[in-house]
């Protein structure tokens, strides 16, 4: 017995000092092998009595299976102190930057525009597309101006020399668009439209969306009211809106659009802020493109999105955005 | 057109405040531009009149001057020539505090005691410059304080008048227009014809009645045109924008401003054979204008002659030869109506935009010509005398504009505006602005007043009603329409998915200028043909885009100014090719790369983008895309490529020309792409294939080539080699050095192949290998490396 307890103690204290897998196994060798010290004296018992013999192999068996349960203690200790080691030799600073691509950005105005897009898709309205160069039955006669009419020179135009324009506004592609399809119509046009004026607040080109509606009962209330949801929504507050009587030839009754912006975190909020121009359609635009103008009534608005962006993201000079200074777009992203 | 809220109130006076006056005109279309004092802050300022103006005793430039302020006599130091006896003056009074917070005391001016300060029209900021200090009138009361007698308690209001409304350039239009809003009646003038004895010399003849239906003209006679214009007329017209000239001319552009009318003067003695011609000019015949432009008149130019030559363009400008001087001491007063459609266009092709041109144009009301040309006389006779002879006047009564009678149906309005506006309203709002009503069948028949030249639709009166209704009033009501659902396809590019792909990949989107420098496109595209401006802002500004890399590449050397070294852009916009028969407007999307492949930072070394980087994200938008080696003048003649989608070319892509680079002195490499109309390129809808469950093989292949064969002449003869089971092939390595013949490259490539019902035997494998190699060894000389 004596042997039994003394061998269980120096296979504690061989485990003890035991640092690594491969000590295990010699310790295991050593008493649990072909020629282990408990395998000896497993061999012996064939020299004892029978009662002896049973009552002694009992002990040793006992013994094996502490060593063993002693072996695979240590076994899963050794496993998860190597685990731990490799855990701490893998740890990571999380604060290095991580790799790769850069993201760019999207020109604010692209921005105001899929917006403006995705408001008017809301309710139903079409996206038209039209030429920037355009001859002056578009751009201004079918417009109710006329050659010589005061109200071109209320927009300086970029001429070529065969007569034709630069568009100095969306609403020629309106013309188009009612020409080549029947009423009702739901539409907008963004696009660039271009004026021969350069300063702070004027660029020789700049955005514009129009909007136009048309169809039996289309009338100014109505305009008024998809007008306030198109400010709100942009501007994500409740916007106070103001119409002023004011003139375009393609438009009668025309208002001019003024807003004020409600949030006291904006920058221009409480200031009035004239955002667009429009009206109900001018019964000779509606005939000048083949629709019965008793029939049928239509409204119409034209709105800067370089505006709009200038007051979404507080850009203060106009022409900066069209300077291509990598400084001024990466803010977009 | 800017006018003094005081004159306007003479005419009709709401007791409003100007801010609210303000507002209303701005509440019924007329936009209040701005609104400011007619003179800064100052007090004490009050009429006193110099009683003696003696010499300073030591001083040469300064007068002791002996003052009367009404109440009392003042000793007053004054440094003015104009300084005089018997001057009525401003006097600032000890205690006054003059612009500028300037505060006047009692001192003692080179030893002798100055109580105030006889004061100059700057030193009141009531002008930009003056000579002496102001004289006022002999009549002016003394002691008055100076705010009052000058009624310098007065605004200056702007208004940005729209081109329809010709008939509120008047003050008496404006006053109309409140007079409505307010319903209020005009204080109109009172106009004393003369009936004069005096018989006409003027000898008038129209020749085109219907562009002049109405022409007055008067000649006075012995006028003194070096008499000043009164105070109260310099002022009023100073107040309305307009400077002081002589008084002849003063008071044609004073009737104009109170009436709308414009008028004209000419000097009688410069004129031949005392005639006045209203005429078309004959082709070639010149005029020297006012402002000192020779001009060259045209055909459809209405101009008034004398006998032998052209003395103004009608209803524009009058020329330099025939208008008034000081020495002028007869002339002829000209108040005309010129139909606008005579008149529009005119200023614009002369260049000599007016006062005159802009009424004209717009239309000036019919019935003013001879009230206006009577006002003048009035005017004229009290401040130059003169004598005034009668007025000879030719009239074609059928040609002049005639009162518009309009159908407004009340079920219109309601139609147009989407709510109901009482009768009351639209009759009170439509008789307040001058209409004459009838009732009729639902609705009224309206008749327009002949100042009003905006008016002739029915949509025309709503808008009247409506804007003195006032806009605020309008509700809002959303529209109710038949639900209709959108196309959106899926067998098209979207822009803006495309404009995603790009952002993803370090694009930053840029906007620039549709037209360009024409050195810049000469420079880049020097074969195009291009379109050019007539009228260009600037000249490099003049002709128009034919692609979108000019400003790409301006936009890459110019952030390299700005020390930024990592630059990728891209736009979306049209370009514009002259073919020969007009002009292709194609929306393109281009971009532009430039500097290292990655950001820079730790672990990935600092590499420059080459043209793979940039054909991966054109790859990225259009995975189909196949590449043609092709040239572009823009571009590296050796690393450029057309781009083609479903066998057509839809774009270009490749490194900036390095002859371009150094021209723009652009650092490292630059790789462009552009694509036409990205829009209209069909994209495949995706169709499934079933996925083989059996087990795919993978075989290598290195093979040494010659420089010259391409990876496309590979990837074909081991597509067409392999077979059905061939799923994929794909480079995976490319080599040239040392262990290579100089003129040879090696490349690896992989291949994935798989049967889509069994499992592939070593020995098919084999023979599908065997195959690819003799292939591509035959046709490319190919050789296989260990």
């Amino acid at each position: 017995m004596t042997d039994i307890t003394s061998l269980i103690s120096s296979v504690k204290t061989s485990l003890e000092n035991a640092n690594t897998l491969l000590d295990l196994q010699q310790i295991r060798a050593e008493y649990l092998g072909k020629k282990g010290l408990v395998t000896e004296l497993l061999k012996n018992l064939g020299q004892l009595s029978g009662e002896e013999r049973k009552e002694q192999g009992q002990v040793i068996n006992q013994a094996k299976q502490d060593i063993l349960s002693l072996i695979e203690a240590k076994q899963t200790a050794l496993k998860e102190a190597e685990l731990a080691k490799q855990l701490a030799a893998e740890s990571i600073d999380v604060t290095l930057p991580g790799r790769g691509q850069a993201r760019g950005s999207l020109h604010p105005v692209t921005k105001v525009q899929q917006r403006v897009e995705a408001f008017f898709k809301s309710i139903g309205f079409e996206i038209a597309d039209g030429p920037e160069i355009e001859d002056q039955f578009h751009n201004f006669e079918a417009l109710n101006m006329p050659e010589s009419h005061p109200a071109r020179d209320m927009q300086d135009t970029f001429y070529f020399p065969n007569g034709d324009v630069l568009r100095t506004h969306t609403s020629s592609v309106q013309i188009r668009h009612m020409r080549d399809n029947k009423p009702p119509f739901r539409v907008i046009a963004p696009g660039r439209v271009y004026r021969s004026d350069s300063d702070q607040t004027h660029t020789p080109m700049f955005n514009q969306v129009e909007g136009l509606m048309v169809d039996k009962n289309a009338n100014f209330a109505n305009l008024k009211a998809v007008l306030e949801m198109f400010m709100e929504n942009f501007f994500e507050q409740p916007v106070e809106m103001r119409l002023r009587p004011s003139y375009f030839p393609f438009t009668e009754p025309s208002a001019e659009v003024d807003i004020r912006l409600t949030d006291p975190a904006h920058p221009f909020c409480g200031k009035w802020l004239e955002v667009l121009g429009c009206g109900m359609i001018h019964p000779s635009v509606l005939e000048s493109v083949g629709v019965d103008s008793n029939e049928y009534s239509g409204w119409a608005f034209g709105c800067g999105m370089d505006r709009l962006a200038m007051l979404r993201y507080g850009i203060d000079d106009l022409r900066s955005m069209f300077e291509s200074d990598v400084r001024f777009l990466r803010q977009f992203a | 057109m800017q006018l003094s809220k005081n004159w306007l109130l003479e005419w009709v006076n709401p007791q409003k405040t100007t801010e609210a006056l303000c507002q209303q005109f701005t509440a019924v279309g007329l936009e209040v531009d701005s609104f400011t004092p007619v003179a800064p802050a100052f007090s004490g300022v009050v009429v006193a009149k110099i009683l003696s103006a003696d010499r300073h005793p030591d001083a040469d430039k300064l007068q002791v001057c002996l003052v009367d302020d009404g109440s009392q006599m003042q000793q007053v130091v004054c440094g003015a020539k104009n300084a005089r006896a018997g001057l009525t003056v401003a006097l600032a009074t000890v205690g006054a505090v003059l612009p500028g917070d300037f505060n006047i005391k009692a001192a003692k001016l080179r030893g002798v005691a100055s109580n105030g300060m006889l004061c100059a029209q700057t030193e009141l900021g009531l002008a930009d410059a003056s000579n002496g200090i102001m004289e006022l009138p002999n009549d002016a009361p003394l002691g008055q304080d100076l705010r009052e007698y000058l009624q310098l308690n007065d605004d200056i209001i702007d208004i940005d008048l729209t081109p329809n409304r010709g008939d509120c350039l008047s003050i008496k239009g404006l006053a109309r227009e409140l007079a409505a809003i307010n319903e209020l009646t005009i204080t109109d003038i009172n106009i004393s014809s003369k009936n004069n004895e005096i018989k006409s010399t003027i000898n008038v003849k129209v020749k085109e009645k219907s562009a002049c239906p109405r022409y007055c003209a008067r000649v006075i006679k012995g006028v003194n045109v070096n008499n000043n214009s009164p105070l109260w007329l310099q002022e009023k017209l100073r107040r309305c924008g307009i400077r002081s000239i002589n008084p002849i001319v003063d008071v044609t552009n004073f009737v104009m401003l109170e009436l709308g009318q414009p008028m004209h003067a000419f000097d009688l003695d410069t004129l031949s054979q005392s005639a006045i011609v209203v005429r078309l000019a004959s082709s070639q015949e010149k005029l020297v204008l006012l402002d000192g432009q020779a001009v060259t008149l045209t055909e459809d130019t209405l101009i008034i002659a004398d006998h032998d030559k052209p003395l103004a363009i009608a209803g524009v400008m009058g020329g330099k030869e025939s208008g008034v001087t000081l020495d002028s001491r007869n002339i002829v007063l000209e108040s005309a109506f010129f139909s606008p459609a005579a008149i529009q266009g005119k200023a614009r092709y002369y260049g000599a935009h007016s006062d005159s041109s802009q009424r004209f144009e717009r239309g000036v009301d019919p019935t003013m010509t001879r009230i206006a040309l009577e006002r003048a006389t009035q005017l004229i006779l009290d401040i130059c005398d003169g004598e005034a002879e009668a007025i000879t006047e030719v009239r074609a009564d059928n040609d002049l504009p005639k009162p518009c009678t309009i159908k407004l149906r009340r079920a219109r309005i309601r139609q147009l505006l989407g709510f109901a506006i009482a009768d009351e309203h639209v009759e009170s709002i439509l008789q307040r602005l001058g209409m004459q009503l009838e009732l009729a069948d639902n609705g009224w028949l309206v008749t327009t007043p002949l100042h009003r030249f905006d008016l002739s639709l029915e949509e025309d009166l709503i808008e009247e009603v409506v804007r003195i209704y006032g806009y605020d009033h309008i509700p809002s009501i959303p529209p109710l329409e038949s639900l209709t659902m959108l196309p959106a396809t899926e067998q098209r590019w979207n822009m803006n998915a495309l404009r995603s792909i790009l952002v993803e990949r370090g694009y930053h989107e840029t906007m620039t200028y549709s037209f360009i420098d024409p050195k810049l496109q000469a420079l880049i595209f020097p074969d195009e043909v291009v379109t050019s401006l007539q009228n260009p802002i600037a000249a490099q500004l003049s002709v128009m885009r034919t692609s979108l890399w000019p400003n790409l590449i301006m936009a890459v050397a110019n952030n390299q100014k700005h020390q930024q070294s990592r630059l990728r852009f891209f736009e979306v916009g049209r370009v514009f090719c002259a073919t020969s028969t007009d002009i292709k407007q194609t929306i393109q999307i281009a971009g532009v790369a430039n500097g290292s492949r990655y950001p820079e930072q730790w672990g990935i070394s600092d590499e420059s983008i080459d043209f793979y980087d940039v054909k991966a994200d054109v790859e990225a938008m259009f995975p189909e895309a196949k590449f043609v080696a092709a040239q572009n003048p823009a571009l590296h003649p050796g690393q450029s490529a057309k781009i083609v989608l479903n066998d057509k070319e839809v774009g270009f892509i490749g490194g900036l020309h390095p002859r371009i680079s150094q021209q723009l002195k652009i650092a490292g490499p630059v790789v462009l792409f552009a694509i036409e109309a990205p829009e209209q390129i069909a994209k495949l809808i995706p169709q499934y294939q079933q996925v083989s469950k059996y087990p795919q093989i993978r075989r290598d292949l290195a093979l040494a080539l010659l420089e010259k064969v391409t990876i496309q002449q590979v990837y074909d003869i081991v597509q067409d080699s392999a077979g059905e089971l061939l799923v994929e092939a794909s480079i995976f390595d490319l080599y040239r050095g040392e262990r290579i013949a100089p003129n040879k490259k090696s490349i690896a490539v992989k291949m994935i192949l798989q049967h889509p019902s069994r499992t592939l035997v070593d020995e098919e494998i084999a023979e599908i290998m065997l195959q690819v190699v003799n292939e591509l060894n035959t046709k490319l000389n190919a050789e296989l490396r260990e």
